[in-house]
């Protein structure tokens, strides 16, 4: 009897990994695996063709001591990072609104929705001909409404490309901000808010005693979901201004992209990608210590 | 609520749906007349519609092909993850010795972004041969752990009564998965769906890397050659980018109901 | 799962629907692609121009060029078999005047086109 209970339970181990696997073997080959590799690579003298060789911290100093354009690309992956409040700001007033009991809020909510699931490439060619200097639609507005007597190339100007990228990234990402945001007010017990009222609070202390604290998983969650996008957002970037003018858009994804896959620095490049980890993943804790630590909830990381 | 209140409220959610709409509105009147390219000022309502820079942008690409390449490589993703998630997430609500080395494994993995990967994924898929081909574009993104904590709670919802009475009925335990936890699952499906698909229907970065030949181009691709080739000159672009944008915008709008429910069952539950 | 689910949802309907009207496409393309074109050309009080060049060229997204031309016949007539193009970019050079470039959008490669309305050409 303990036998066959034994062989039962064996067979259902065999099933289990055998259901795990497929899965497991995905992220061992393209998450962990090349993780490890990129740490050997920062750490050694290679180029394609040729025997790896051990360079200790050489591509660490000349990225820290010599290279302009790392500090660059790191201060702009800073400021792009700055959009993620604003959009969270943002996207916690269209919730609040649209949690209200008012009629077509399925359509607004569908609507300010819309612009997430579209390719982020068609976007930011969208977005760099409503920009055009020429014929934009946003300098064709300004300039009816009186703001602006020039019209202003923003993509190609210092000043305003990174703002009118930034435009861009926030005008798509605030609709699925918003859900998230919503479906953690409406995870909140009505009760408690029946309770303050009795007790006599008012709208605000409603909002900042019982509705802040209470959304703190859903805002996190868009932390780290912005944090994320302030490192990945090579599409919007490559299409709508390359990393120019000059580098006044150049992120650490792209310069990574540029000197590894068009100047062949790998080395180089997985110095400057194992930075970009160790950054992503500072950020990523702390914003999960103050969610609360629930790492289970800090997901839809792509 | 009061009527002023109710009448600010509507005012400034149809303000914010204008402005978000404006772009797409944008992009589609362009695409049905070409104006406005070298135009000022700027005609706010199309003049003249019609369809003909869809004809030009379909024969000057050969959409077909980019479209089956994009298509072929985004059904291979959304089936593959269908399974392999489904399977990790069912497996995932059994006891078994180092389940807990596994979840600690699949939550260090979400902790590293793919782009922080793409020099050695890409050596990687070099060294297996698979450059420039659908299999190698669509490896990495075979599986979601998103989706597989998603499938997770979802399995753990269903009611352990049920599991029992199929067993003593006979039924496999790849039966009891397929037969009774995925209808049962139908958020975590969909949300599965959507998010496979829109992800790697809109991928850029790794396609990009991988692909070597214009046979291999997928539509985003095929998009930004487009764009290297013509800039801004022709209102082909904007039909292109429409055609491009129609189908995850389609797979969406279809499923969001379900989409939303999945959502908020996976970042409550997690 | 009943068949009835399974066929009557939302997305077999929409998908369906997409996949049929493709399907309906591509036979009428299939039946009206041989490229065939005609027309007239006729001159501004509406006579036929007979011995007119009609020059026929091929329209991409950054140029033109000529791909065939021919001659109209006493009524006025002309034809092109075959034309392979997405777009017309039709041009008359003729004694009692031209006419440059006039572009006749199609809906798909090979269409056959005749032209309704004649062409006018003026001096």
């Amino acid at each position: 009897m303990a036998l066959l209970f034994r062989k039962k339970r064996s067979r259902e181990l065999v099933f289990i990994w055998a259901l795990l696997l497929p899965a497991l073997a995905v992220y061992l080959f393209y998450r962990v695996i090349p993780l490890v590799w990129n740490v050997v690579l920062s750490f050694s003298f290679w180029s394609p063709g040729k025997p790896a060789k051990f360079a200790g911290l050489y591509h660490y100093e000349e990225m820290l001591f010599y290279d302009d354009a790392f500090w660059v690309a790191l201060k702009n992956t800073a400021v792009f990072m700055l959009g993620t409040p604003i959009a969270i700001v943002l996207a916690m007033a269209l919730a609040l609104l649209v949690d209200q009991n008012i009629r077509g809020r399925s359509l607004y909510r569908t609507l300010i929705f819309l612009p997430y699931p579209m390719m982020i490439v068609a976007v930011g060619i969208v977005w760099r001909w409503l920009y055009n200097d020429s014929v934009g639609l946003i300098n064709y507005v300004l300039r009816s409404l009186g703001i602006i007597d020039q019209p202003i190339p923003f993509l190609e100007s210092y000043d305003f490309a990174m703002a009118s990228v930034m435009v861009a990234a926030i005008w798509q990402i605030v609709g699925f901000f918003m859900i998230i945001i919503l479906t953690g007010l409406q995870n909140i017990p009505a009760h408690l808010y029946e309770a303050a009222v009795i007790d006599g609070a008012r709208a605000h202390h409603r909002f900042w005693r019982i509705t802040l604290p209470l959304l703190r998983p859903s805002i996190f969650l868009c932390v780290i979901l912005g944090v994320i996008a302030s490192f990945t957002s090579f599409d919007l970037i490559y299409t709508m201004t390359g990393g120019g003018p000059g580098l006044a858009t150049e992120l650490l994804i792209t310069y990574i992209y540029k000197s590894s896959f068009t100047l062949s620095k790998f080395d180089y490049a997985a110095a400057v990608t194992v930075v970009m980890f160790l950054l992503f993943l500072a950020l990523a804790l702390i914003a999960n210590r103050l969610a609360g630590g629930d790492a289970g909830k800090v997901d839809i990381a792509d | 609520m009061s009527r002023f209140h109710r009448i600010v409220t509507h005012g400034i959610l149809i303000i914010v749906c204008i402005l978000m709409l404006t772009p797409i509105y944008w992009v589609l009147k362009t695409s049905v007349t070409g104006d406005n390219l070298f135009v000022y000022p700027p005609s706010i309502i199309p003049d003249d519609p019609n369809l003909f820079f869809y004809v030009e942008a379909w024969y000057t690409v050969d959409f077909v092909r980019l479209f089956f390449n994009s298509f072929a490589i985004a059904t291979l993703v959304v089936i593959a993850n269908l399974f392999l998630n489904a399977m990790a997430g069912y497996a995932l609500t059994k006891q078994f010795p180092a389940k807990g080395l596994v979840l600690t494994f699949l939550l260090m993995s979400m902790m590293i972004p793919f782009h922080a990967t793409i020099i050695p994924a890409y050596l990687l898929t070099a060294d297996l041969g698979l450059l420039n081909s659908k299999l190698g574009i669509a490896l990495p993104t075979l599986s979601h752990i998103v989706c597989i904590l998603l499938f997770k709670s979802n399995f753990e919802a269903v009611p352990n009564s049920l599991i029992q009475a199929a067993r003593i009925d006979g039924l496999s335990e790849w039966r009891i998965l397929t037969r009774i936890m995925m209808p049962l699952s139908k958020p975590a499906v969909a949300t599965n769906i959507i998010l496979s698909f829109i992800w790697s229907w809109n991928d850029f970065l790794w396609p990009l890397i991988v692909v070597r030949s214009q046979e291999q181009q997928t539509l985003p691709l095929g998009l930004v050659s487009f764009l290297a080739s013509f800039e801004d000159t022709t209102g082909s672009l904007y039909a292109f980018c429409v055609l491009v944008v129609v189908p995850s915008m389609l797979v969406f709008l279809l499923a969001q109901k379900d989409f939303i429910r999945g959502l908020t069952s996976g970042a409550t539950k997690g | 799962m009943n068949w009835r689910a399974i066929l009557i949802n939302r997305f077999t309907i929409t998908f369906g629907a997409i996949v049929l009207a493709v399907l309906l496409w591509n036979i009428y393309v299939g039946f009206n692609d041989d490229g065939r074109l005609t027309g007239q050309v006729v001159d501004e009080n509406g006579d036929p121009v007979r011995g007119a060049q009609v020059m026929l060229a091929r329209k991409t997204v950054t140029s033109v060029d000529t791909v065939a031309e021919t001659t109209t016949g006493d009524t006025g007539n002309f034809s092109f078999q075959n034309h392979g193009q997405f777009a017309l970019v039709l041009s008359v050079n003729s004694d009692a005047g031209s006419i440059s470039r006039q572009v006749i959008p199609l809906w798909f490669r090979n269409q056959n086109v005749d032209l309704a309305e004649p062409l006018v050409v003026s001096p």
